[in-house]
């Protein structure tokens, strides 16, 4: 008896050896700062109040979402945010879905065309900013080419823009990795099916790639939605801590903004916790979506496709 | 035989009229896409080397030409960015993180990993889910309560700020995981039977045996530590403390002629372009590996 | 409802890798055919080439009446159902039936008849608005067959449909797919490394090996006459047993089989097929006896018997394996050549360890050339027999013949041996008596006689039922004769086709291009559709090193053409040859009149063969 729970001791002590290191780091760098940013945002520990900081309650929730005079960016930060993932998720699935579709017909150079695209993703990303910053100059690159005379990054209609069409354009690379390598597991047999009963280039991407492909569409819909909501660094880095212009004040432009400074850690903290929110709600979401649906949303869907006569799609 | 009749002699095409068509609008897309991303960096390289005043003078060109259309290559740019970036202590700092982090990373994540694949310990499956699911917050989220902490360590404003708060990466541990789970467990029964204790088991046999997931792993965490910008910007305000992508951003930001910035810019992201183009098989490969899962 | 038409297919990757060689088929409408094979045959790239999958590298595909090697798959025709059912996942099982009939934008109210009716059929209909990984294996599968089904195709293509199921389904899928069959009275071309699956579904069988046809056959002849010792061992379960055996005839006629471990002797009436080449006791064969053909009695008859010990009995319920062999130290070693297994009914009760007497059908005994593996009982045999030359007269076969010219002058006076092969002989005209033996069908109204002509034995094909003891008349063409003393070959029969190596030029002479085939060194013009028909192998033709393929008819002697020089006219009576020489090539050409003086020879390039040398592939 004794040997075998002398052994067991053993065995338990060499697990948590291994895993010291891991758990420290959980405790240090993870669980603390995580609780302390939760206590400090319901205090008001800022510049001010280094020392001698409260406890306020959800008073740094509130002023964050009614005080327009303190915080007036709030609200249209979270619109710009939003705003920004509508320009980047989409056009990031159907570009990748495009480019990965094109490089899957056997055509040469894939290998050309997936090392080309992926050169961003190695740039540092402040090498990136400096580059685009030049080019979108007002006597940029891109000026250059179009004839045109627009400072793009200091416009307000086309700084969000931009800033989007930049992402996307980093993010090509990646994505087209991802994606790619999805499509060529979808079996070959469903192609030369689909040939001899007379479908097309276009009608066989429609009908076999695309639905093919969906787990990874969602994957980048997920990812996607997650990254957008994080968007800021970018904006940091070309217009520093503050910027005249407002339609690429992000949610997390503003969190940088209360950092920096503000340094008013206290509504930082609490700004910190309101996105890990958002971002908390969409990974359920998707865990739901994936995972099977409520039971209230089956019964509805039954309901209907049982009313219904065979329901064709063309 | 007859001339008209040798004409109408005719090889057979070997696509029908379609197929090329199809063909060649693919590939004029493609290369068209190509160029979207060649030809900003060829212009950035080219304009560092040129003078402010040249490229103001000129249209768009992706020369190095002078403002009297000679070619000519301006390396004051470079030099100048090397004393703007201090690219001495710069590179210095940076590597310095680089190499601890990723080497450390490598070592404690792999060690991690070997424990949840292969040592039986009270809470294992638990321990592992907590950290999985805890450690998946977003890197701006844990951006303050981080800084936070590293306040009242006490180490804000050095380069351990820039090393501790990375060590551990659930997603390194995870992906070496699943290899250690693909190794031949007979190899380790065999080895234990021969009387190796569990640490040599580890270090010594199975280790080895993921070395290209630790050669991917490795590349990559050494790249994202070379280009994070956000938390030494963050964390370090003092200037013998910059990496080269804090040092940049100063750069992008101060008098310089743009010119001079591209030439930073050039210096700074050079290294890692030429580790990705050597090391080509393997990042791609490793992207692919990792995140198919999808 | 359409014939499909192979000719010459083959299938080469990389100007190197053959696939599928010479591959020559006509598929009957209606017919039910199966290609089989062990993995890499070529089966599959053959079905791929009928589906349009594949490109054809050389040869022609014929469905109907089309020539379809560049014809589209979607227009081709056909349906194909595949060995992963490859269904589309996110449809419904309606949807993927209609999917095909929309593609080809059939009105909406005939898809509904055709999916439904499909469905009916298969037995579905309750399955139509599931999604396919709802179902189960079997299940898609006929949602597959399904899909194939509404199309309604001249042809239906099946890769290896029921491999992916277990053995119980896959048994029932057999029968279905058999039904279906005859239910839609259309063609099927079917691919299978089954060879059970292949006996009991196919009218006809084309078995494969290594990209080459080895015979195609219905089940049964497959079984009783393979071509080849892969044939033989391929169909059939449990496998046919192979022997090394030396053959002797006996004075009495009867045959000894003499191998390691026994001997058998072979009654006379079931030598008449072996090649007399291989029965003089001085060469190895390979003798094949099925399980089947093997029992085990308490007393066998004399020449019939083995003697041997069992090592292992596998009982199936109504059939018993005996595994024995007559050496009985080699019992355990299943790899000795002295082993064997036989099959027996129910209740035998052998055990292993005891030594047993078994009796085989020595009427159902297969031989086979040790190293080319060619079966030498041929259903329809090639023979060898006696001959006298005396006088300008041949005495063979019972009968005295008169010897065409070119063979009075070359033979000398004494005895030979003449190869007949079974083409070399007809009904027709006149030649030797003989007395009908034994007759059997060959189907599509061709008889096989047995013909006693003296003292030998013939076989004889005619398009005319005969009865045994009937008297006839056997003609015999001399040009498909050859003569041979000892071993050697004194006079051969008139080649098939004679091949000259050389390649395809084209020449510019002063302001014109002109294209010549150059054929043993000498450069002969080539006409227009000729140099189409090489033009359409693409640029490369000039490079290839080529083999022209003429057989006797395909050229003629005159004044015109390619001066050449005669080396032996060969009168055969009825029939003429000239050998000529060609360069530094040899031909032989059909001889319509007397020589000319100054010979010429004109190639007709319409019936000329071509081949790529290089990688032995027929192109036209």
């Amino acid at each position: 008896m004794k040997a075998q729970t002398k052994q067991k001791l053993k065995r338990n002590a060499t697990g948590y050896a291994f895993i010291l290191p891991l758990i420290l780091y959980f405790v240090v760098f993870q669980l603390a700062p995580m609780l302390i940013a939760l206590v400090i945002s319901f205090t008001n520990y800022s510049l001010e109040h280094l020392t001698d900081y409260t406890f306020v309650g959800f008073e740094n929730f509130i002023e964050l979402f009614t005080n327009s005079v303190k915080y007036p960016m709030f609200w249209s930060s979270l619109k710009t945010t939003f705003f920004y993932i509508l320009l980047t998720v989409p056009a990031n699935i159907i570009l990748a879905l495009v480019v990965s579709a094109l490089l899957n017909s056997k055509i040469k150079g894939e290998k050309f065309f997936k090392t080309v695209f992926y050169i961003p993703s190695v740039t540092v990303g402040v090498a990136i900013m400096v580059m685009w910053q030049q080019m979108l100059a007002p006597d940029g690159l891109i000026n250059q080419l179009f004839g045109t005379n627009v400072d793009f990054l200091n416009n307000e209609s086309t700084a969000l823009v931009v800033f989007a069409f930049m992402s996307i354009w980093g993010g090509l690379g990646y994505n087209v990795l991802i994606m790619l390598s999805a499509m060529k597991n979808i079996d070959p047999a469903m192609y030369e099916a689909a040939e001899i009963d007379g479908a097309g280039a276009v009608q066989k991407f429609l009908y076999i790639t695309v639905p093919g492909v969906m787990p990874t569409v969602f994957f980048f819909l997920v990812t996607g939605l997650i990254s957008g909501f994080q968007v800021g660094e970018q904006m940091l880095i070309i217009y520093g801590d503050t910027t005249m212009v407002q339609s690429v004040y992000t949610y997390v432009y503003g969190l940088y903004y209360t950092m920096r400074r503000s340094c008013d850690y206290a509504t930082a903290s609490a700004m910190s916790y309101f996105l890990f929110v958002i971002i908390l709600i969409i990974t359920l979401i998707q865990f739901r979506v994936q995972n099977g649906r409520p039971k209230f949303i089956q019964k509805l869907i039954d309901r209907r496709k049982k009313g219904g006569e065979l329901v064709e799609k063309v | 035989m007859k001339k008209s009749e040798v004409a109408k002699l005719h090889f057979p095409r070997r696509f029908s009229a379609g197929t090329v068509a199809k063909k060649t609008v693919v590939y004029v897309v493609l290369i068209a896409l190509c160029l979207a991303f060649i030809v900003p960096y060829l212009w950035m390289i080219v304009t560092s080397l040129r003078t402010e005043m040249a490229y103001n003078s000129t249209g768009f060109t992706l020369l190095p030409i002078d403002e009297y259309g000679n070619i000519s290559f301006h390396f004051e740019n470079y030099s100048e960015a090397f004393s703007a970036l201090d690219l001495g202590t710069v590179f210095l700092n940076t590597m310095i993180v680089c190499v601890v982090n990723t080497v450390a990373n490598l070592f404690l994540n792999s060690l991690a990993a070997y424990a949840f694949a292969r040592l039986k310990f009270f809470g294992r499956n638990s321990v592992f889910r907590v950290c999985l699911f805890s450690m998946m917050v977003p890197g701006t989220v844990m951006l303050v309560p981080n800084y936070l902490i590293c306040d009242f360590l006490g180490i804000t404003d050095s380069l351990t700020a820039l090393i501790m708060p990375f060590l551990m990466s659930i997603y390194n541990i995870f992906l070496l995981r699943q290899q250690f789970l693909g190794v031949d467990k007979e190899i380790e029964e065999a080895a234990k039977i021969e009387g190796a204790g569990v640490f040599r088991i580890y270090f010594r046999i199975v280790l080895p045996l993921v070395k290209p997931m630790l050669i991917v792993l490795g590349i990559t965490t050494f790249m994202w530590n070379y280009s994070n910008y956000l938390w030494p910007y963050i964390v370090n305000t003092d200037p013998a403390l910059r990496t080269l992508s804090t040092s940049l951003a100063e750069l992008m930001g101060a008098d310089y002629d743009l010119t001079v910035k591209l030439a930073g810019a050039v210096i700074v992201s050079a290294p890692m372009i030429i580790i990705f183009f050597v090391l080509q098989k393997f990042i791609i490969g490793g992207t692919m590996a990792g995140a198919v899962k999808g | 409802m359409a014939k499909v038409s192979l000719r010459h297919i083959y299938k080469v990757y990389d100007g190197k890798v053959k696939a599928v060689s010479d591959f020559n088929l006509e598929v009957e409408d209606k017919e039910f055919i199966v290609f089989v094979g062990p993995s890499g045959c070529g089966k599959s790239t053959t079905l791929r080439m009928v589906a349009g999958l594949e490109e054809i590298t050389a040869g022609e595909l014929w469905i109907g009446d089309t020539l379809c090697n560049h014809v589209e798959a979607k227009n081709r025709n056909i349906s194909m159902v595949f060995q992963n059912y490859a269904l589309f996942p996110n449809m419904s099982v309606y949807d993927n039936m209609a999917f095909g009939l929309r593609m080809h934008k059939v009105p909406r109210e005939e898809i509904d008849k055709r999916v439904k009716g499909a469905a009916d059929i298969l037995g579905i209909t309750e399955y139509l608005n599931r999604k396919p990984k709802a179902l189960s294996g079997g299940q898609r599968q006929r949602v597959a067959l399904g899909r194939a089904i509404v199309r309604e195709p001249s042809v239906f293509l099946f890769d290896e449909p029921l491999s992916n199921l277990d053995a119980k389904l896959r048994a029932k899928m057999r029968t279905e797919i058999t039904r279906l069959h005859k239910r839609l009275q259309s063609t099927f071309i079917y691919v299978t490394h089954d060879q059970v699956e292949a006996m009991t579904m196919g009218d006809r069988i084309v078995v494969m090996k290594d990209g080459f046809i080895q015979q195609t056959d219905t089940p049964q002849n497959l079984f009783r006459w393979p071509a080849n010792k892969f044939v033989a061992g391929f169909i059939g379960t449990p496998q046919m047993n192979f022997f090394s055996a030396t053959l002797t005839r006996r004075s009495d006629g009867s045959v000894e089989a003499r191998t390691k471990g026994f001997t058998l002797v072979i009654p006379a009436e079931h030598t008449y097929r072996l090649d007399e080449k291989y029965l003089g006791g001085d060469v190895t064969v390979t003798m094949g006896i099925r399980p089947d053909d093997i029992k085990p009695v308490s007393r066998a008859a004399p020449g019939a018997q083995i003697c041997a010990s069992v090592a292992l009995v596998e009982e199936l319920g109504t059939q018993t394996l005996i595994y024995a062999n007559t050496d009985e130290g080699q019992l355990m070693n299943e790899n000795s050549d002295t082993a064997f297994c036989a099959s027996a009914g129910e209740n035998t009760g052998i055990t292993a360890g005891s030594t047993v007497e078994f009796e085989v059908d020595t009427s159902k005994l297969h031989f086979f050339d040790e190293q080319t593996e060619l079966s030498i009982k041929r259903r329809i045999p090639d023979v060898t027999v006696g001959a006298q030359v005396k006088g300008g007269r041949v005495f063979m076969l019972g009968g005295a013949l008169a010897l065409p010219p070119v063979l009075a002058s070359e033979l000398g006076e004494g005895s030979y041996d003449a190869e007949i092969p079974s083409r070399a002989l007809s009904f027709a005209g006149e030649g030797v008596s003989g007395r009908v033996e034994e007759t059997e069908e060959l189907g599509k109204g061709r008889y096989l006689s047995r013909v006693l002509c003296g003292n030998d034995r013939v076989f004889v094909v005619g398009d005319s039922p005969l009865s045994v003891g009937d008297k006839v008349c056997v003609s015999v063409a001399f040009e498909k004769i050859s003569f041979l003393r000892g071993r050697e070959e004194v006079i051969s029969a008139i080649p098939g086709e004679m091949k000259l190596n050389g390649t395809y030029v084209r020449l510019k002479e002063g302001r014109e291009k002109n294209h010549y085939i150059v054929a043993g060194g000498v450069k002969i013009p080539s006409p227009m559709d000729f140099n189409q028909k090489m033009y359409d192998r693409g640029r490369s033709i000039f490079k290839r090193k080529l083999s022209f393929g003429i057989d006797p008819a395909a050229a003629s002697l005159g004044e015109e053409g390619v001066p050449v020089t005669v080396d032996k006219v060969l009168d055969y009576g009825s029939a003429k040859y000239a050998i000529v020489s060609l360069g530094d090539g040899k031909l032989c050409v059909a001889l319509e009149g007397p020589v000319p003086a100054d010979p010429h020879i004109k190639l007709n390039f319409d019936s000329i063969k071509v081949y790529d040398s290089d990688i032995d592939m027929r192109l036209f």
